[in-house]
């Protein structure tokens, strides 16, 4: 969930390891707002390596994601479009940079998949109680009598208690 | 003692085999001698991989790092309260775990049901041990947490710093609790196919052993969300990580399952399907333990590669073919019961129920095999995120959200259309009220409208069933009101209980909701220095740097104020730890019901100016809060009641005649 960046700093002192990690790209004054980053970023994420794919807007490895951040933000500037710079990103770095699967040919079947396996339960939901409704007196007699030979003492006895004590409405 | 605990795994794998072959031989001939040793050797089973478990955390504990399990995960420098997690920290220690809480719980089954569910109980005994006997195959032959080294090392590597926390020593044992839990409904559900015995006896049986893991594998999921939130340091508690689905998923088929039963209780209808949901939740479970463990999908929480993977998928398609194929050919013997009277009945609303959550189950899990689907058609690795989930199981969370309140409002077999105006009346109309509210405020956000609304008809509709009864109550005894509610929450615990889960749902969409509002800010600030940060001013007060023995630390320490009023000193700090090359945020968070103020140390420079990453994160309390309400109301409704020890008693006066060894005539 969280990058868990390589920071080269293992062999300097901490005080000093820090210092070059962070300077580049301190530049407070970004014409594109910290919204429209984040919403370019979102759509995106990180490919460190180190950790699993967080996104691009969240992580705060230092190697990979701000920077990349920042770059977001410098592109914007420049005046490329949100679609740019994401293609940028992918150009880059591969179609697993996108968080999300693109909606086109074959990955167009992930989207598609939970919204048809929706309708083809309340399809099924539907036909199920039409059925129930529709069964008629002799059907369910017959269901019940076949399993009427099973524990019939614990059964009325459990009813009885059900009665006797409702739990359930 | 290593040695000791090998020789126990090499007995308990020998044990649990016994166990099956006994139990299904003596159901089978009627042996009340062979059954009794099979569930003997269940108990047996328990007591040698406590054995087991105790020598690893042994060796653990005296830093026996001949063990490579013990190098691996554990070292000289770690307090004791780590050395004890650790037996869980790493992969062959966490299976032995996992196998240790199986054995438990089927120990606990059989120790309880000596004298009740005869007719069940061997094959219950047999799908148990035969579970156990895979898990000991996994522990010998594939990941042998007893593996020695051919040399001592003078010290460990330590436990993965990420798990270094408080929550992270609860928080996977819950989660095992709760997915190894659910293979004892499981075990009910194959043993009513396999005696033939198909009425509610399985029900009943299963109902409380789903409970309990239900609310294990829910608490665990939100404590996890909890440890992501302070320790991961990305501002959010659930990411859609394939392994946070991989528990949600047999969590989100045991609440259907929890729901469906008592159509079948009642009606005696939807028999195949609870079937096949208690087959569902424990096949998730193990197709999630093989999904963490085989590294297929990468995800944060994976652990190191292993030649497990074909172990759990020869396992996950055997115990599927046999137990979809068993249900197959017992379809003749479960035709309904009973025919719907009407379709504006609360067993209509449960099936919708079922129908949303297996919706969600499937959205969860397509997203989360798709990435593999995508792999193997197109050649292309794509990225299923957070986003793709968010888009896809929103809606369907609201339509939940939606039953949850409106499930309640109808009685079952027929509510009339005037009852229906009735009880529906007021929720809708301070939902659309609410919704009138805050749209006034200027909320615009549909989805954050959408949920608020359905938030207060929730609320509303549960509160006025609460309140109904609770009047009703007051006007057939002479009860005052709290004495009367408290009365009527313990009289129907079942009812009561569930419904505080349902105020436990609404608790943690209003947080869930929180997030669209959340703001974020990334910035660098010079020592001395303060800025605005939304309301609040925050003033970069000093830097420091210390050395530990495993780990160095930098930590800024910061001013929080809000319109001058001073309110605390926030210190996040950043990590890095030289043996596992790896940095971690503790981030450091003031936090109120309203919102929480999240600091994140990204980093720091020499002239000491340091860059900060703060999320405002509103309503988030009330996750953490609806956790709690969650628990209480599964706990509620899962404590036993006096009907329960009538039950019993009853169970136990008939199964007599079952214990007596004899031929009875074999049920088809």
């Amino acid at each position: 969930m969280v990058c868990w960046c390589r920071e080269n700093v293992r062999t300097m002192p901490s005080a000093l390891l820090l210092t070059t990690l962070l300077l580049l790209g301190f530049s407070p004054a970004q014409a594109a707002t910290r919204e429209e980053i984040k919403s370019v970023a979102e759509e995106l994420v990180c490919l460190c390596g180190n950790c699993s794919r967080e996104s691009l807007a969240t992580c705060v490895c230092t190697d990979f994601a701000v920077p990349e951040r920042e770059a977001i933000g410098s592109a914007l500037d420049q005046g490329q479009t949100r679609q740019q710079v994401i293609d940028g990103y992918i150009a880059r770095f591969g179609s697993m940079g996108l968080a999300s699967p693109p909606s086109e040919g074959f990955n167009l079947l992930a989207w598609i998949a939970p919204g048809a396996a929706l309708l083809f339960g309340i399809a099924l939901v539907r036909t199920l109680l039409v059925n129930w409704k529709g069964r008629d007196n002799d059907e369910v007699a017959q269901a019940r009598s076949a399993r009427a030979d099973r524990s019939q003492y614990q059964d009325r006895l459990r009813r009885e208690l059900d009665q006797f004590d409702d739990d359930d409405k | 003692m290593i040695d000791i605990g090998y020789f126990a795994l090499c007995l308990a794998l020998l044990a649990s085999g016994y166990g099956v072959i006994a139990s299904a031989v003596g159901a089978r001939r009627r042996q009340l001698g062979l059954v009794r040793s099979g569930e003997n050797a269940v108990l047996a089973t328990c007591a040698l991989l406590t054995i087991a478990v105790v020598a690893l955390w042994q060796a653990l504990l005296f830093h026996d790092f001949q063990v490579e399990y013990v190098a691996e995960n554990s070292n000289r420098s770690m307090p004791l309260f780590y050395l004890v997690t650790a037996l869980w920290g790493g992969q062959n220690g966490s299976l032995l775990f996992w196998g240790w809480i199986l054995s438990l719980y089927s120990a606990s089954v059989v120790a309880l049901y000596r004298q009740r569910y005869r007719e069940l109980m061997p094959y219950v005994v047999a799908t148990l041990a035969f579970t156990s006997f895979f898990f000991c195959i996994v522990h010998l032959f594939a990941a042998d947490p007893f593996q020695q080294l051919s040399f001592t090392p003078p010290d460990g590597r330590g436990l993965n710093p990420i798990l270094q926390h408080p929550v992270m020593a609860i928080h996977p044992p819950l989660l095992y609790l709760g997915m190894v839990g659910m293979v004892v409904p499981f075990a009910f559900a194959i043993a009513a196919l396999l005696s033939g015995k198909l009425d509610t006896t399985w029900l009943r049986a299963s109902r409380r052993w789903t409970l309990i893991p239900w609310t294990f594998l829910g608490f665990g999921l939100l404590l996890g969300g909890k440890w992501a939130y302070v320790e991961l340091g990305w501002g959010g508690y659930w990411a859609w990580d394939p392994v946070e689905n991989s528990s949600l998923m047999p969590w989100l088929v045991a609440t259907a399952f929890l729901h469906s039963i008592m159509i079948q209780e009642r009606k005696g209808m939807l028999k195949v399907w609870n079937l096949a949901l208690a087959i569902l939740t424990y096949e998730l479970c193990i197709f999630g333990t093989f999904m963490t463990r085989s590294g297929i999908i990468s995800s944060v929480h994976a652990f190191a590669q292993s030649n497990i993977g074909p172990f759990f998928a020869t396992f996950l398609i055997f115990s599927l073919v046999f137990s979809f194929g068993l249900l197959w050919l017992r379809l003749p013997l479960l035709k309904a019961d009973n025919r719907l009277e009407s379709f504006a009945s609360r067993e209509t609303a449960f099936l919708l129920n079922n129908w949303v959550l297996l919706g969600m189950l499937f959205a969860v899990f397509w997203g989360t095999v798709f990435p593999l689907v995508s792999e193997a058609f197109t050649g292309e690795q794509i990225t299923v995120g957070a986003p793709f989930f968010n888009q896809v199981n929103i809606p369907i969370g609201l339509v939940l959200l939606l039953l949850t309140g409106a499930g309640p409002l109808f009685a079952w077999r027929r509510t009339s259309n005037e009852s229906l105006r009735k009880n529906f009346t007021t929720p809708v109309t301070a939902g659309l009220i609410f919704v009138g509210i805050l749209f006034a405020l200027g909320l615009r956000d549909l989805y954050a409208l959408l949920s608020f609304g359905l938030c207060a008809f929730v609320t509303i509709a549960l509160g006025t069933e609460f309140h109904h009864g609770t009047r009703a109550r007051m006007r057939s005894t002479s009860e005052n009101y709290p004495m009367a509610l408290y009365r009527l929450c313990a009289k129907s615990r079942r009812r009561y209980g569930g419904y505080l889960t349902h105020l436990a749902l609404v608790l943690l969409f209003v947080g869930f909701t929180g997030k669209a509002f959340t703001q974020e800010f990334e910035f660098v600030l010079e020592k001395g220095t303060s800025r605005q940060v939304g309301n609040y001013q925050l003033s970069f007060e000093s830097l420091a740097f210390a050395e530990a023995s495993n780990h160095s630390t930098t930590a800024a320490a910061l001013g929080l104020h809000r319109d001058g009023e001073f309110l605390g000193t926030l210190l996040p700090e950043r990590r890095y730890y030289p043996a596992f090359d790896q940095g971690t945020t503790e981030v450091s968070i003031y936090s109120t019901l309203r919102e929480d103020f999240y600091v994140i140390l990204v980093g720091s420079a020499a002239d000491h100016s340091a860059k900060f990453k703060v999320y405002i994160n509103p309503l988030i309390n009330f996750v953490w809060l609806g956790s709690i309400v969650f628990v209480l109301g599964a706990l509620w409704a899962m404590w036993p009641t006096p009907r329960d020890r009538r039950l019993a008693r009853v169970d136990r006066a008939s199964a007599v005649g079952l214990l007596v060894p004899r031929k009875r005539p074999h049920h088809a």
